[in-house]
């Protein structure tokens, strides 16, 4: 429904048109034409006018938005108005009504029709750069644009009733505040066209060569407007319809008017436009930038970025950027059309007065004669080159991460804007480093994060993956990094009829712990195939490790072996947490033979400290195996497990076996640390006695051998 | 988590560091720039008083065990003192007590480098 009644609206004007000719043609041969039909013509006319309006949703010429194609567009349409009113008009000279009676016809067909048409093309021409210049007008507009632009409308309907009523030889006569309707209409009218001229908010948006050539070409499209305003009263327009001569010669004026004060406002900022291009152009480079700073960029392509973009926004001859190492130092790590070490040589080279200036008091120095100012005195190699310097520091919450600066032959050559806009560019290249610092170490943090990850699982293997099985004994163990990796190690080892157990724990915790826990399983392993007694291989352990411990760290190290030939427990222990020993019927007993921490000392006390304790162990007994990070694991107030909670968890239960009794105190523990990160590493076995062929026989003596000095 | 202080006293020629808080991984820098400062002044009759001492870790035993060679090399020690039951504890299963001279008080531990 809708999209017939817009058809039927777009198709008025043209039967509109089509019928107002015949009426034409009607009278054209009456001859005579009542002045209330004339009237009621030329509103017809007004109104046909009005009605080719909604037209402009069609035209592309009125859709362009962008500044320079839109002022191409006028200029053609001025040229082509000139081309067609020039044409027309002198085709088109003699009076339409004053013909010769018997060429009626002809004269008709010739001139009338062709007036006609020719009146309504140029009259579509002037909607259409009517357009394009209330486009003009709209560009960045305000509130006040709107109501100006309505009161002209209003004003130029005003104008053209007023023309209708005076008729056409009133038109062509009456100037500006003539004392009769048009005059006054018209007067008014102009008035408001050059309220409305002055919207010319455009010109400041284009670049001084565009604005060179709309100064140069404004002149030529404000004659046309003039031209075509002073000759259309006297044209065959009038002749044929008043208010569309009103109408297009009071266009023309204000399309010429508009072209004048553009003139105008041009010359005017023609001297200026040079510098607002430069602005301009500083202000897009800053806006590359913070594109640029968006996205992530290697250090030393921003470096050149930054360095290549300071020459062109500042239009200088060179440029280049000092940045500070990790050991306070400044080096220039790129420079633009000059060779690092001509600055090396003067302005940045190892102590620099300049720099130093811009170090101590944080702020951008603008020197235009670097003869003469003190701070550039060992400016030897570049006298010839660099007469005027911008230094501005590169600042990250007050530190100065850097000095970029910006050099031209000619002295005097830079200003105080200058200055700040580089400071703005230095700032956000200074943020630009930021981030590519930051992303960097996020980057390197991930990567040493994966490493971690294949470091941990690397020692997961080093543990025990199952537990050997073994007649008469049941095992279990686990052991939790606080971090990654860390410094816990255990073993289970079997060797003929007898089960070793060995656990240990590097001082400290994190990568280099892990490192000593790798050295530590290797060099126990090696020595557990070639001694059988625990404190043997502690003791050859220990020459070996002393060598390579760092001074600061040391092992404890505990190996016990269960003999079941024997049913004995063979135990020597080297500054480790003693072994509980929880019997089937009786109270845990702490298993803790004389013996000091491995890398304490290199040889003599080491091995008399170190003592071997032999226990007879029944069916039913069980070893609990741990490290230090059991029981001083600390809960949210700080407090530790403690041994003593320890032992009160295991006087208290009966187990079924090692798995569930190692499970009962890692529930505890972890009960116990609920709500805080693991602190140390911690490491737990369980040793089961179980009941087998072997007779059982209690045996609770215990039997501590003193051993023999070694060396 | 406490902090940790360590004050220097000068006592006739012996250098008295009295340690306060939790000595642990990341405190132990701490003691180690203390224990470098005697030396570095040439004191090598060092007592640590351990009386407000609340925690001690692993990585705090073996601030003393990297600076004991080198003060015992220039015919001096560094002897400890005042010790909780609990930080003893620490030290003894470690095997301390067989390379260090721990004394129950600092007067004992004066009177002990007197005597030398």
């Amino acid at each position: 429904m809708q999209k017939n009644w817009k058809k039927i609206l777009l198709s008025t004007p043209i039967l509109l048109y089509l019928g107002l000719l015949c009426v034409d043609a009607i009278f054209y041969f009456i001859g005579i034409m009542p002045e209330l039909i004339r009237i009621g013509r030329e509103v017809l006319l007004v109104a046909l006018l009005l009605l080719f309006i909604p037209y402009r949703q069609y035209l592309p010429v009125l859709r362009v938005k962008q500044v320079i194609p839109t002022l191409r567009r006028l200029f053609i349409i001025a040229i082509a108005i000139a081309i067609f009113f020039q044409v027309t008009s002198s085709a088109l000279s003699e009076s339409l009504y004053a013909g010769a009676e018997k060429y009626k016809i002809a004269i008709f067909l010739k001139s009338f029709i062709l007036s006609a048409f020719s009146s309504l093309i140029l009259v579509l021409l002037f909607l259409v750069a009517f357009g394009i210049i209330s486009n003009l007008l709209f560009y960045k507009s305000k509130k006040t644009t709107q109501r100006n632009f309505r009161l002209l409308g209003i004003a130029l309907l005003c104008a053209i009733a007023a023309a209708i009523w005076g008729g056409p030889d009133n038109f062509r006569e009456t100037n500006f505040f003539a004392n009769n309707f048009f005059g006054i209409t018209s007067g008014i009218l102009v008035l408001i066209m050059v309220m409305n001229a002055f919207r010319l908010t455009w010109i400041d948006f284009l670049s001084r060569k565009e604005k060179w050539s709309v100064f140069l070409l404004s002149p030529v499209v404000a004659v046309i407007g003039l031209v075509v305003y002073t000759q259309t009263p006297l044209s065959y327009l009038t002749s044929y319809s008043v208010a569309w001569a009103a109408f297009i010669s009071l266009t023309a004026l204000f399309i010429s008017i508009y072209a004048i004060v553009c003139t105008v406002l041009l010359l005017l900022r023609l001297p200026t436009a040079a510098v607002f291009d430069e602005r301009v152009r500083a202000i897009k480079s800053m806006q590359k930038l913070s594109q640029l700073i968006s996205h992530y960029m290697p250090e030393h392509k921003l470096i050149n970025l930054i360095t290549e973009m300071t020459t062109q926004f500042t239009g200088s001859d060179y440029a280049w950027l000092e940045l500070q190492t990790s050991d306070q130092k400044f080096v220039v790590r790129a420079a633009k059309n000059v060779s690092e070490s001509e600055i090396v040589d003067s302005i940045s080279g190892g102590e620099s007065e300049l720099r130093n200036w811009i170090l101590h008091n944080k702020q951008s120095v603008l020197i235009n004669d670097a003869m003469e100012d003190t701070r550039t005195a060992g400016l030897e190699a570049c006298k010839k080159k660099i007469c005027s310097l911008l230094a501005v520091p590169l600042l990250s919450k007050e530190k100065v991460l850097g000095i970029l600066y910006a050099a031209r032959k000619e002295i005097n050559s830079y200003n105080e804007f200058d200055q700040d806009i580089l400071e703005s560019f230095a700032a956000k290249a200074a943020i630009s480093f930021e981030n590519s610092h930051l992303l960097k170490s996020s980057l390197e943090k991930e990567r040493l994060e994966q490493e971690l990850q294949i470091a941990h699982e690397a020692q997961l293997k080093l543990l025990p993956k199952q537990m050997p099985t073994i007649e008469g004994l049941d095992v279990s163990g686990v052991s939790v990094a606080a971090r990654e990796v860390g410094g816990d190690f255990y073993g289970v080892y079997k060797k003929e009829e007898s089960l070793r157990v060995v656990i240990g724990d590097v001082s400290g915790k994190g990568t280099a712990a892990a490192f000593y826990m790798a050295e530590l399983k290797g060099v126990v392993e090696a020595l557990g195939s070639i001694y059988s007694s625990p404190r043997d291989i502690l003791i050859k352990t220990n020459s070996l490790l002393c060598e390579s411990l760092e001074k600061n760290l040391f092992v404890t190290l505990q190996i016990a072996n269960f003999d079941m030939q024997n049913r004995q427990l063979v135990l020597s222990r080297a500054g480790h947490n003693p072994i509980i020993w929880l019997p089937k019927a009786g109270n845990p007993k702490l298993l803790k033979p004389s013996g000091i921490g491995i890398g304490l000392d290199n040889g003599a006390i080491f091995d008399a400290m170190l003592e071997e304790l032999k226990i007879s162990f029944s069916p039913g007994d069980y070893f609990i195996f741990y490290t230090d990070g059991v029981i001083e694991a600390r809960d949210a107030r700080d407090e530790e497990f403690e041994e003593a909670k320890l032992l009160d968890i295991l006087q208290k239960d009966k187990f079924s076996d090692a798995k569930s009794l190692k499970n009962h105190i890692l529930d505890n523990l972890r009960q116990h640390i609920k709500g805080t990160a693991v602190h140390d590493d911690y490491t737990l076995v369980v040793v089961g006695i179980q009941n087998s062929q072997y007779s059982i026989k209690v045996g609770e003596q215990e039997i501590a051998q003193k051993p023999e000095l070694v060396g | 988590m406490e902090g940790f202080e360590v004050t220097h006293r000068d006592d006739s020629g012996i250098a008295v560091l009295q340690l306060k808080g939790f000595l642990d991984a990341h405190t132990a820098p701490t003691l180690e720039s203390a224990l470098q400062n005697c030396i570095d002044e040439q004191k090598f009759k060092i007592i640590v008083n351990f009386e407000d001492l609340t925690y001690i870790s692993s990585a705090g035993l073996g601030v003393f065990m990297g600076f004991i060679e080198e003060v015992r090399e220039k015919s001096g020690d560094i002897k400890l003192s005042n010790m909780s039951a609990k930080i003893f504890r620490v030290f003894d299963l470690l095997g301390f007590p067989a390379l260090y001279d721990i004394l129950d008080k600092e007067e004992e531990a004066k009177s002990s480098f007197n005597k030398q």
